[in-house]
């Protein structure tokens, strides 16, 4: 596309919703995505060969291709050195692009049409009112038609119950809690998740239909296969797991507006006079991934949407204004994972069943809320993730000669036999993700490495240490999930003691009410928006951080066409 | 027919090997030539003479003192263990570090989790059902078998769905499936 109206930096949870909705109202949108495209014709061998430069039309979107990609294998999908869901080129014979830090990390971020929503668990709650208003410079009642609208595109629908749901609703009664039916939660309480996956498929119980003719109709099968990307739907804009690639993405080529250049990094923004308070942007100066060929490209506004790192990175490397909140602030919801193995007789009578089998249904299905402090959600997955999350990342030692805390529960890194006991109970697990309500602290945050640099610029580099009150509220959101496993009749509980570098939901580096304004743009400039989890005043009270950053892209779309374009 | 893999334990490392040879790209990694794995055994090397060191106020040992292992795999596996714990406290010379390690503390640090990671995913995942063809790259790596770690966790492997509906707890939200009640 030549002479774009805007140009969008990032094709993922942020930047395919500003696109979709900007093409709506007749704009014409570009957009750079630095990673592959899966399931577009233009690229029927995406990791191997360059392909196609662009693509506009969504006849171009292949079913058969993207379920033969997504192939539900965990280390080909989800290996973060070299599965398709990396942060990193499409040439899967390069290394992934570096960050650093100054402590123990695990980034997990994925590069490619959908960016991280490829490999999201879809879950969609908005977020609490109390983190809201009085805090951020817009307020929860300005945010609802926004989520709704967002809700209805995407779609959103409550989780189904299969058993690992079932047993964490069970033991969170028995602990005391109560059922929270509602989507704006003010009080502490339990409640399916609020999913962007299609409803379960009105045939799963009809054993006329087979499981695989399932798989190619509309519908969620419970297949649990959410973190691997889910492959399941008619066509791709029917998959049923929400990930952009498969809802905003496909809308907004609908509109005949849009297009979409993969395997570009946008590696500067331009201004207009380098000297002056006020700028203008002007473009963007791109770089091809497989043929490293730059370029410049003009267009009236650009919306930098490349996620929490990357965005605040862009903007370090194009030398735009000096703000001292570029970059800082960043949350990460200080996340910790806790899991209890059940024996085979409690589970009989609990569920009718001897196994939880965590691979089956929604990765994540059922959550309490807790605001003030956080909120809990059970994740089921695959052996490969679940040993590695559950077992492989503790903050502590090796428990081989660590003594233990308890006769049931324990924390630490697992290995030898211990582990192996662990996995052999595996279909007997249910695992619970602990999201607190991280504090925005200016200490935390994305700089540039002073020495090292790769083919776009000097590297990110990261910090972040939980700040007290985050502690404390970690502490109690996990003294809540071990009381609900133990009501549940967990026999054994680990508690992994996550490091504080595990970046899974990364927010508030470029936060409103310091680098953008209220309606996302930058104040320092003009013209220049920001449509990620970066621009989160906060982590939102401790909740999954996609769908406010939809509802504010929907939001931030309105504004720019107000301001720019009517 | 199903093949079951043969017990195949003994090639995690292979996997670690592997993937940690491409984690960094060559600008970092000090070119081709050194591959971050070779480096990591020495970095593990390095920090078993650390220890095998400690409280001694002389001491002899060098990373060539043991010239077919290294000084790391002749210690006992709780060693080696408190060996990889000495990285994670970076109890050792950060200055001294073999690239890209030298004055790193952050990947220092982190060469637990991801030695242990990278072990437990090798040993879970579908990558010991690869087979003859584990090495290759990933767009060329077929299943020749029924992976190893999915025997042992008695997984079913990839599903096109399962049946296991239980109900639902709340309805559609847009059809007064009981929200904001
Ligand atoms: C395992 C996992 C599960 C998750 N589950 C959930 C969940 O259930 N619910 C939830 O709310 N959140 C979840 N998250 C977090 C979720 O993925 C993010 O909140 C969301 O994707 C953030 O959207 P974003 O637009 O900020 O960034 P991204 O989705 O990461 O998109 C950024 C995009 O920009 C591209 N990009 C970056 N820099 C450039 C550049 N310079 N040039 C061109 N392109 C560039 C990237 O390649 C990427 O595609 C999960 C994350 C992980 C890792």
């Amino acid at each position: 596309m030549s002479n774009p109206d805007v140009i969008v930096i990032g094709a993922g949870g942020g930047g395919a919703v500003i696109a979709k909705e900007l093409g709506e109202k007749g704009i014409k949108v570009l957009i750079i995505e630095a990673g592959p495209w899966y399931g577009n014709k233009k690229w029927p061998n995406p990791n191997l060969y360059s392909g196609a430069k662009e693509s506009s039309d969504s006849n171009d979107l292949d079913i058969p291709l993207y379920r033969s990609l997504m192939n539900k294998y965990e280390d080909n999908m989800n290996n973060l050195v070299t599965g398709r869901f990396r942060w990193g080129p499409a040439n899967r014979d390069r290394a992934p692009w570096v960050r650093f830090t100054p402590q123990k990390q695990i980034i997990w971020q994925s590069a490619g049409v959908g960016g991280s929503t490829q490999h999201y668990t879809a879950n969609s709650p908005r977020a609490y009112p109390l983190a809201i208003d009085q805090l951020w410079p817009l307020s929860y009642r300005e945010l609802i038609p926004y989520y709704e609208k967002v809700e209805a595109t995407l779609p959103v629908h409550f989780a189904p119950t299969t058993a690992k749901e079932e047993l964490f609703y069970f033991g969170a009664k028995r602990a005391g809690w109560r059922l929270n039916p509602t989507l704006n939660v003010t009080s502490p309480g339990f409640r399916p998740q609020p999913n962007a996956i299609l409803p379960v498929n009105k045939n799963l119980t009809n054993v006329n239909v087979s499981l695989e003719q399932l798989s190619w109709m509309e519908g969620c099968t419970l297949c649990g296969h959410c973190i691997n990307g889910c492959p399941h739907g008619p066509t791709v804009d029917r998959v049923a797991k929400r990930s952009t690639t498969v809802s905003y993405i496909p809308l907004a080529l609908n509109t005949g507006n849009v297009t979409i250049r993969p395997n570009t990094f946008t590696i500067k923004i331009l201004t207009d006079s380098l000297h002056s308070q006020e700028r203008h942007v002007t473009g963007v100066r791109i770089k091809d991934t497989w043929t490293g060929e730059e370029e410049e490209l003009t267009a009236k506004v650009v919306v930098l949407a490349g996620g929490s790192i990357e965005s605040p990175r862009l903007w370090l490397n194009s030398n735009l204004p000096q703000n001292s909140w570029v970059g800082k602030g960043l949350t990460n919801h200080y996340m910790e994972w806790v899991t209890g193995i059940f024996n085979e007789r409690d589970l009989i009578s609990i569920l009718g069943e001897p196994d939880i089998n965590p691979f089956v249904g929604h990765t994540c299905g059922a959550r309490l809320d807790f605001p003030g402090l956080g909120s809990l959600q059970t994740a089921g997955m695959s052996p490969g993730l679940t040993a590695s999350l559950s077992y492989g990342i503790s903050q502590f030692r090796w428990s081989i000669y660590q003594k233990e805390k308890s006769k049931w529960e324990f924390h630490n890194q697992i290995v030898g036999s211990k582990l192996s006991d662990l996995m052999i109970n595996y279909r007997k697990t249910l695992s619970v993700l602990i999201l607190t309500d991280d504090e925005a602290d200016q200490k935390n945050g994305v700089k540039l490495h002073p020495m090292i640099s790769d083919e776009h610029g000097p590297v990110p580099l990261l910090s972040y240490t939980p700040t007290k009150n985050s502690i404390k509220k970690r502490k109690e959101l996990m003294k809540m999930a071990i009381h609900i496993l133990h009501k549940a009749g967990a026999k054994q509980i680990i508690s992994s003691y996550w490091p504080a570098g595990i970046m899974i939901h990364l927010e508030s580096t470029m936060r409103m009410g310091f680098v953008v304004d209220a309606n996302c743009e930058a104040y320092q400039v003009k013209k220049l928006f920001i449509s990620d989890n970066s621009v989160h005043y906060n982590s939102l009270g401790g909740v999954n951080p996609t769908l406010t950053t939809q509802a504010l892209a929907t939001r931030t779309a309105e504004k720019l066409f107000e301001k720019y374009f009517n | 027919m199903i093949l079951y893999a043969s017990p195949m334990g003994g090639v995690i490392y292979e996997y670690v090997i592997a993937v940690l040879d491409q984690t960094l790209p060559s600008s970092i990694n000090h070119g081709d030539t050194i591959p971050f794995s070779k480096q990591t055994a020495k970095l593990l090397d390095m920090a078993a003479i650390q220890l095998i060191c400690r409280g001694k106020t002389e001491c002899l040992y060098h990373t060539w003192t043991f010239p077919r292992k290294g000084a790391f795999a002749n210690l006992k596996r709780g060693e080696r263990q408190k060996v990889v714990d000495l990285l994670e406290r970076l109890e050792v010379p950060l200055e001294s570090l073999p690239e890209p390690f030298t004055n790193n503390p952050g990947l220092t640090q982190s060469m637990k989790n991801t030695l242990t990671q990278l072990t437990l995913l090798g040993y879970y995942s579908e990558w010991t059902g690869y087979g003859s063809t584990r090495l290759k790259g990933p767009d060329v790596r077929r299943i020749e078998f029924f992976p190893m770690g999915w025997l042992q966790t008695n997984y079913p492997g990839p599903a096109f769905g399962y049946r296991n509906l239980r109900g639902f707890l709340l309805g559609d939200p847009y059809k007064g499936g009981g929200h904001d009640v």
